[in-house]
């Protein structure tokens, strides 16, 4: 078994009254992609914000990279956020900032306030190359309010890059965009898993997504997709969560999602 | 029914002076840990002070104005008009110049910090800021309460001093008192103790003005509506806050001027 790079361990989390996760417990492993499913309001988002330290969880324990997180105070998780990236669903960009600013920001700040030591032409440089792998290096400077959605999503991923995670975070990185953008964002989600072997922890309430996902792989020579094959085995490293009223309803491999009799499963994917 | 709700509003309250106080205590101990963003301090000097400088000198110009109008009108029932100097001067510089400020500058600076940072807040771009590695209280607090607990008494001393020519302007030309006799009078008439007290209460405001703002932004809920709410209960409140704390520094520093014979 491939090392540990997140594991939630019997998480609770509730606002108020309302309980939204209830003892969730499953683990990321190294080079795996874990796709979350559910209806919107199961708390998938709010996994990946745990995973993040931006949220505490009520009860049970978090363990990013090994380290168990739930305790840790904001400070000490600032180095541990530096192995994780993350794509947010609204993208989050900074809307005062260029796009240049925004994907150099994490090397910005490391470089003026912690201890890396690059020029600014290093920082363009490394700018430039993972605005490039996601086809946006003409956008370089332009402000978040002048690209369209799909644009400011490819922004959120090179910003998630830049420094090259080993885990890597997708919020819904396909809502709301229409299927030719989606498709883009898949293929380089692909190509970043199939290039760089990132372990990655994906929210989608799109099925085709998820599928897609699992069912193919990053073609270096065309720079699209072909399908997977492995006759029914997962060479793709992908394995489903199912989350249901803040629980896991269904853990398992994609066939064993599409092979199950359960009336929820059927109902979800019908 | 009722108890549980009076219950629930109390520890709600209670709730928000706790998170209120410690993000004033973060953002101080944010001083002296690095990292230190000080060209985000020195921008936001530039925003909040000189951005705020030609509302401070326009307000404080026909503010000093009207107190002349005001007052010089009972002095010359008692024959003495050169009076409304000392008045005015005193007034100014003691009470007036500090709170009317600080009032003007919460209504530009509280909203201004709460419906940024509510906007970061609801798009989720404080969040995206913790994620990359960065502490929002010092990224984005410490240098907006440094920028106006600086900027504040400093806006105060030009507002006194713009003050004081608006009444110099009216009393001359209104009222047909001797300038430079108005003008001796009023510098006379202030006291060291006087100084200190108008300038003890802006660094107080413009705590205030800062934490209030970045407090309500901060805890920005519910979209662009939410921003909305964060603004005008920052303005409400931060006023709100400067003239009770208002009370207890003038309690405080005459007691303070008493006891060191200022």
């Amino acid at each position: 078994m491939a090392e540990e790079v997140l594991r939630y361990d019997r998480v609770r989390l509730g606002f108020g009254e309302d309980e939204v996760l209830r003892d969730v417990s499953f683990t990321l492993h190294r080079g795996e992609t874990v796709l979350l499913l559910g209806a919107t309001g199961t708390g998938k988002t709010l996994l990946l914000k745990l995973a993040l330290g931006l949220l505490k969880p009520d009860a049970g324990r978090i363990y990013v990279l090994g380290t168990d997180i739930t305790e840790l105070e904001e400070e000490e998780l600032f180095p541990l956020r530096e192995k994780l990236g993350i794509v947010f669903q609204e993208m989050a960009l900074f809307d005062s900032l260029s796009v240049y600013e925004n994907v150099a920001y994490r090397l910005i700040e490391e470089t003026i306030h912690g201890g890396l030591d690059l020029a600014e032409e290093e920082i363009e440089r490394r700018v430039r190359e993972v605005l490039r792998f996601v086809g946006l290096e003409e956008a370089i400077w332009k402000l978040p309010a002048d690209l369209s959605g799909g644009m400011k999503r490819r922004v959120g991923l090179a910003r998630a890059l830049i420094t090259e995670p080993p885990v890597l975070l997708y919020d819904s990185p396909t809502a709301g965009l229409d299927p030719v953008t989606a498709q883009t964002i898949l293929t380089l989600i692909l190509r970043l898993r199939d290039t760089r072997q990132a372990s990655a922890l994906f929210v989608t309430h799109r099925l085709q997504d998820a599928f897609l996902l699992a069912g193919n792989t990053y073609d270096e020579d065309s720079g699209g997709l072909r399908p997977a094959g492995g006759n029914g085995v997962n060479v793709t490293g992908t394995r489903f969560l199912l989350l249901r009223d803040g629980q896991i309803y269904f853990e398992g491999q994609p066939q064993d999602l599409l092979t199950a009799d359960d009336p929820y499963v059927r109902r979800f994917l019908a | 029914m009722p108890v549980t709700l009076l219950n629930d509003l109390v520890k709600e309250k209670v709730l928000a002076v706790q998170e209120f106080t410690l993000l004033g205590l973060r953002s101080l101990r944010s001083l002296f840990t690095r990292p230190r963003y000080l060209a985000d301090t020195f921008e936001q000097m530039d925003t909040i002070g000189v951005g705020s400088l030609p509302i401070v000198v326009l307000a404080s110009f026909f503010i000093g104005a009207v107190l002349v109008l005001q007052t010089a009108d009972q002095f010359v029932r008692f024959g003495s008009p050169g009076l409304t100097g000392d008045v005015v001067s005193l007034a100014l510089v003691r009470e007036i110049g500090p709170v009317i400020i600080a009032l003007l500058v919460a209504g530009r600076v509280s909203s201004g910090i709460a419906s940024e940072l509510g906007s970061m807040q609801v798009s989720e771009q404080i969040d995206a800021m913790r994620a990359l590695g960065t502490d929002p209280v010092k990224k984005l607090v410490t240098p907006r309460v440094v920028a106006t607990v600086l900027m504040l008494p400093l806006l105060t001393i030009i507002g006194d001093f713009v003050g004081l020519l608006g009444g110099l302007v009216v009393s001359n030309f209104v009222i047909r008192l001797n300038p430079l006799q108005y003008w001796t009078r009023s510098y006379q008439a202030i006291e060291f103790g006087d100084g200190v007290q108008g300038l003890a209460k802006p660094f107080v405001f413009g705590l205030i003005v800062s934490l209030v703002g970045c407090y309500f932004g901060l805890t920005t809920r519910g979209g662009t509506q939410g921003v909305g709410r964060s603004t005008t209960q920052a303005v409400v409140v931060a006023s709100v806050l400067i003239l009770v704390s208002n009370l207890f520094i003038t309690k405080t520093v005459l007691w303070v001027n008493a006891l060191m014979g200022w």
